[in-house]
């Protein structure tokens, strides 16, 4: 079949929402330097430059082809883990050593590893003879994506690990595990999550039990399961309490963040109320108080998607969802259409990043996430996040142009 | 090869039935995810956008209250007896009690801020948080602009225009008007409406009608950023001015209480009343020793706070109010109204014995100031004869005389209004005596000092003058009043005399002054005037150091405009007052029919702010 051919055809809905998002993601920008606190700011001009930038990533990663990215796969892989660990030895950026500094620019390691891991893991995928059955069949994937969200996790940068855990989950799943199975191997990671509540942890693992008594798995999975769901239910227990009562409640300020108003909760309170106030239409451009008069933190990164929400009100919310929608379906369309195992894979774990990242940020601003400073796609302020944006996009595109060809294993 | 490439593409993980079965399920996960984002989203910022709009506004908008101007007070011509001048005030507004401390000290060397000072703006701010705490709110210029230039480097300061509440004529005034300041901590339990650093009227009229001469306080709402800083005004609703309290006319005539205070002895303590007759209305009050109620206006130092408060003259008591004294030989007055109205004694009666300066009561005897011979009543009056009195009292008797005594208010306030009024003290029936002394323990001589204005019983020189203003007004014993109203004065009480009576009385009050025998003869005399002045004088007795003075006076007979109760402690004799009382009846009678050019159109107050119409013509 001619490569040129397919390759030519390119994939306009994909790069439309993908600059309609960037825009108003400029225009948010712009309104959130205008605040009455603080030094001017020209974020917005930079994240301009950041766009052509990204953009130009864009064409280039467009022209290669399928075939290149499945063989620089594990070399890149390998670079990204090599940096994960180099960054540990950075300083600290508020709390978590997540960047990689050379005099005035950085950037940081774990969003170029996230594209890496998703590589290396559409690899896996395309190597699979039947569907995976058994834990055993995705130890592959889970050490592929564990080592990553470990690493992540010493910095400490929860949700980047997170969104290594749900690329696991997504992967998996499309790779033909079923989600059961996902679940299973996932099973350990809700046990520590429940810890918080004795009551509901025991139901939980009652659960689970259960679930193993149905599906009576192999002894091994068994041993699996049971074993890691009741190791970190003991082992985060008596963890838990030994943290002093003011550490809980630093923790609990998730579930609650008027325990501390004015520290710990401040950022989801803030957010919430202008979201809240934001009401059908918003205050309109550049108008919002919540963000005028500062009261709304990280107002350009982890936070944009308050201004718009205070700015544009439920109606702009609404838009961006649409927008962010349209674009995860049709990913899955192209992730649907790939009749190649690597490709096809490829393309649902950039729909699971993407999505990922959506889903916990805009989740975060009203209360339903802990806040973990992950940022939204297009929209926050970062220029290496926008470039790994564009190049994702440019990968699906790459995908779609290349859907009808099935190439050799290698 | 055709065949295992097609199992190849069609077989395993990856055949288009199942990618189609997947993506199928993660479209609905997608549709689900985002369906509840949106929901969530709609319940925050749809269902509950009351709330967080609140919350937005609550976040940004500080309000502080902007101080009214306090009503005008003005005499009865419309002369300004109180009224407000612009000044500037310095509060601090802080986010939080570090702040509050920082702020001090960084403006403490500009204002006068001692450090247990800065320890009660603490205290306060504890109190109500959100309050601004008052530093000064008297500033002067270069002091204000120094304070602007810092303007920027403490964000809590706040500078405002503060009415400061000005007395023209502080000292002639004071405890008329009394004074304004601070509210303190317990007032504040006490009253809604108020926060720390208001103003409040703490004594005299600016107490009693604090209601209608605070006004409303208007607001200055500032926009805030999340730093506390602020940022210009709100704009949707950035100023509400105050509104000035209601203008309070009074009855006072100013120059007349400018001419008790002139009169009045320097180096002496005492008190002058002056009331219309008719109306009850007060012409003039004036308490000596006095203060100037204009340095509790600012913040006052708590060296001349004490220097008030230990002084022995005890300058903050309204004396013409809060003393009470032995009324003495002007309580001769009621003893004769009570024994003519009981038919005891008729107008040209004579006593059984007469004056040899003095009267044997069993064993005991009591004394007069001088020999008077054989007296008819008037002639007693004028003379104040004790002998004749004595026995008088000895005709009424004990119950009679308590009894009437308590009819007229001689036990109670006048009501007149004013704040802390002291009751006048008389025994209100003989029973009092059989608590007092244990019954079958005191002897009839009780009688024969009280018939004198001795003994058991005190008023305050504001029931004297109301007492005298009912014997020359017919009978009405009037609510006195300073607040200037159309209606009918407050009857209290009455002495039921006949016209007759009263007549006795009238000229017996001449006489003091115009017969030769009188007792303020010597000293008032020699007045060639169209009208005639009465008056009465009294000497009274007590425990420590000399006999106070007491002279009651009253004009013009003929047609009686007003009544003049004066009291000089100490003074040694009644009579010596005489000049005080009558120079100020004839100060206000010759001021009334004076030429027309001697009453100036009223100057113009200085007012602050908007107000409702003065309640007052």
């Amino acid at each position: 079949m001619s490569r040129t051919r397919l390759s030519a055809e390119h994939n306009w809905i994909l790069l439309s929402l993908a600059a309609a998002l960037s825009g108003i993601g400029l225009l948010l920008i712009y309104s959130a330097e205008q605040t009455t606190a603080g030094a001017a700011t020209q974020y917005w001009q930079f994240q301009t430059i950041w766009l052509f930038v990204a953009l130009a990533a864009y064409v280039a990663a467009g022209f290669l082809p399928l075939r290149w990215y499945d063989r620089i796969a594990w070399p890149a892989y390998a670079i990204g883990i090599l940096l994960l660990m180099v960054v540990l030895a950075f300083p600290a950026v508020s709390g978590a050593r997540s960047w990689i500094r050379f005099g005035g620019i950085g950037f940081q390691p774990s969003e170029f590893a996230k594209l890496a891991a998703i590589l290396v893991v559409a690899r896996w995928a395309a190597t699979l003879d039947a569907p995976p059955r058994e834990l055993s069949d995705l130890k592959v994937p889970a050490a592929l994506l564990g080592v990553p969200a470990l690493l992540t996790l010493a910095q400490p940068d929860l949700g980047t690990m997170t969104v290594f855990v749900v690329l696991l989950a997504g992967m998996c799943f499309w790779a033909g595990a079923s989600p059961v199975l996902v679940f299973l191997l996932l099973s350990p990671l809700v046990s520590i999550l429940l810890t918080f509540s004795l009551p509901l942890w025991s139901v939980y693992i009652v659960g689970v039990g259960l679930l193993l008594i149905v599906l009576n798995p192999r002894p091994l999975t068994w041993a699996y399961v049971a074993g890691s769901n009741l190791l970190m239910g003991i082992v985060s227990l008596p963890l838990w309490n030994s943290l002093a009562g003011y550490q809980q409640r630093r923790l609990l300020v998730f579930l609650q963040p008027e325990l501390d108003p004015r520290g710990a909760g401040w950022n989801v309170i803030q957010s919430k109320v202008a979201i809240g106030s934001g009401g059908w239409l918003g205050k309109g451009f550049l108008e919002g108080t919540q963000k005028r008069l500062a009261f709304l933190p990280e107002r350009h990164t982890d936070f944009i998607f308050s201004v718009l929400g205070e700015e544009f009100g439920y109606l702009g919310i609404a838009v961006a969802f649409v927008l962010f929608a349209l674009l995860l379906v049709e990913g899955v369309r192209i992730a649907e259409r790939s009749q190649d195992p690597f490709g096809s894979t490829l393309a649902f774990g950039l729909v699971v990043l993407i999505g990922a990242h959506v889903a916990i940020n805009t989740a975060m601003t009203v209360g339903l996430m802990p806040i973990t400073g992950l940022p939204l796609p297009f929209l926050s302020k970062g220029g290496s996040f926008l470039l790994v944006c564009f190049v994702a996009v440019a990968l699906l595109r790459v995908v779609w142009s290349e859907r009808s060809v099935v190439r050799r294993r290698t | 090869m055709l065949k295992s490439d097609r199992i190849s593409r069609f077989s395993g993980p990856f055949d288009p039935i199942s990618r189609n079965r997947r993506a199928r399920l993660a479209r609905l996960c997608l549709f689900a995810g985002f369906g509840v984002l949106l929901a969530v989203f709609f319940h925050l910022q749809i269902l509950e956008h009351d709330v967080h709009a609140e919350q937005a506004t609550n976040n940004r908008v500080r309000t502080i209250p902007l101080p009214a101007p306090r009503g005008i007070l003005y005499d009865r011509d419309g002369e300004v007896i109180a009224e407000n001048l612009p000044a500037y005030s310095v509060s601090l507004l802080p986010e939080s009690e570090r702040e509050l401390v920082e702020g001090m000290g960084a403006i403490a060397g500009l204002v006068d801020l001692e450090p247990e000072a800065m320890a009660s703006l603490v205290r306060q701010y504890r109190l109500a948080p959100g309050q601004p705490i008052l530093i000064d709110d008297d500033l002067d210029y270069p002091t204000l602009s120094l304070l602007e230039e810092k303007r920027s480097e403490i964000p809590s300061l706040l500078l405002q225009p503060k009415p400061r509440r000005v007395y023209p004529h502080g000292e002639e005034v004071a405890h008329l008007v009394g004074y304004v300041a601070q509210i303190d901590e317990r007032e504040l339990s006490e009253r809604d409406r108020y926060a720390a650093g208001d103003i409040i009227g703490k004594t005299g009229l600016e107490r009693m009608y604090e209601d209608r001469l605070r006004g409303e306080k208007g607001a200055e709402h500032f926009e805030v950023d999340a730093l506390g800083r602020r940022v210009g005004h709100w704009q949707a609703r950035p100023f509400e001015p105050p509104r000035r309290g209601n203008d309070l006319r009074l009855t006072i005539d100013l120059d007349l209480q400018r001419k008790a205070a002139e009169l009045f002895p320097d180096s002496a303590r005492g008190a002058v009343v002056a009331l219309d007759p008719n109306s009850g209305e007060v012409l003039a009050m004036y308490s000596h020793p006095t203060f100037d109620p204009n340095m509790f206006s600012g913040r006052m130092p708590r060296s001349t706070w004490s220097s008030l408060v230990d002084d022995p003259g005890r300058p903050l008591m309204n004396r013409a109010i809060q003393a009470r004294y032995a009324p003495g030989s002007i309580f001769k007055l009621a003893t004769a109204a009570m024994a003519m109205m009981l038919g005891v004694v008729e107008h040209d009666e004579y006593m059984d014995i007469p004056c040899k300066g003095g009267y044997r009561f069993g064993r005991r005897w009591f004394g007069c100031h001088s020999v008077h011979g054989w007296a008819a009543l008037a002639d007693a009056i004028i003379t104040s004869c004790d002998t004749y009195f004595y026995q008088l009292g000895l005709k009424l008797g004990m119950e009679e005389f308590t009894r009437f005594g308590t009819a007229w208010g001689f036990h109670e306030r006048t009501g007149i209004d004013l704040p802390s009024e002291a009751a006048s003290q008389f025994p209100t029936s003989v029973a009092w005596y059989d608590d007092h002394y244990g019954e079958g323990r005191w002897g009839s001589g009780v009688l024969l000092n009280l018939s004198i204005g001795q003994g058991e019983m005190a008023v305050t020189p504001v029931k004297a003058a109301q007492f005298f203003a009912a014997v020359v007004n017919g009978g009405r014993l009037l609510e006195p009043r300073i607040r200037s109203t159309r209606e009918a004065p407050e009857v209290v009480g009455r002495l039921p005399l006949s016209s007759d009576q009263f007549g006795v009385l009238r000229a017996s009050l001449s006489g003091v002054i115009n017969d030769w025998r009188g007792t303020a003869y010597r000293k008032t005399r020699a007045m060639e005037e169209e009208y005639t002045i009465g008056g009465k004088s009294g000497t009274t007795e007590h425990d420590a150091g000399a006999p106070h003075g007491w002279f009651v006076a009253v004009g013009p007979m003929e047609n009686p405009g007003i009544v003049v109760a004066v009291i000089v402690e100490e003074s040694g004799s009644g009579s010596d007052q005489s000049p005080i009382a009558v120079e100020m009846v004839r100060s206000y009678v010759e001021g009334l029919s004076g030429p027309p050019d001697a009453d100036p159109a009223p100057q113009a107050p200085i007012a602050l702010g908007e107000s409702e119409p003065a309640d007052q013509p």
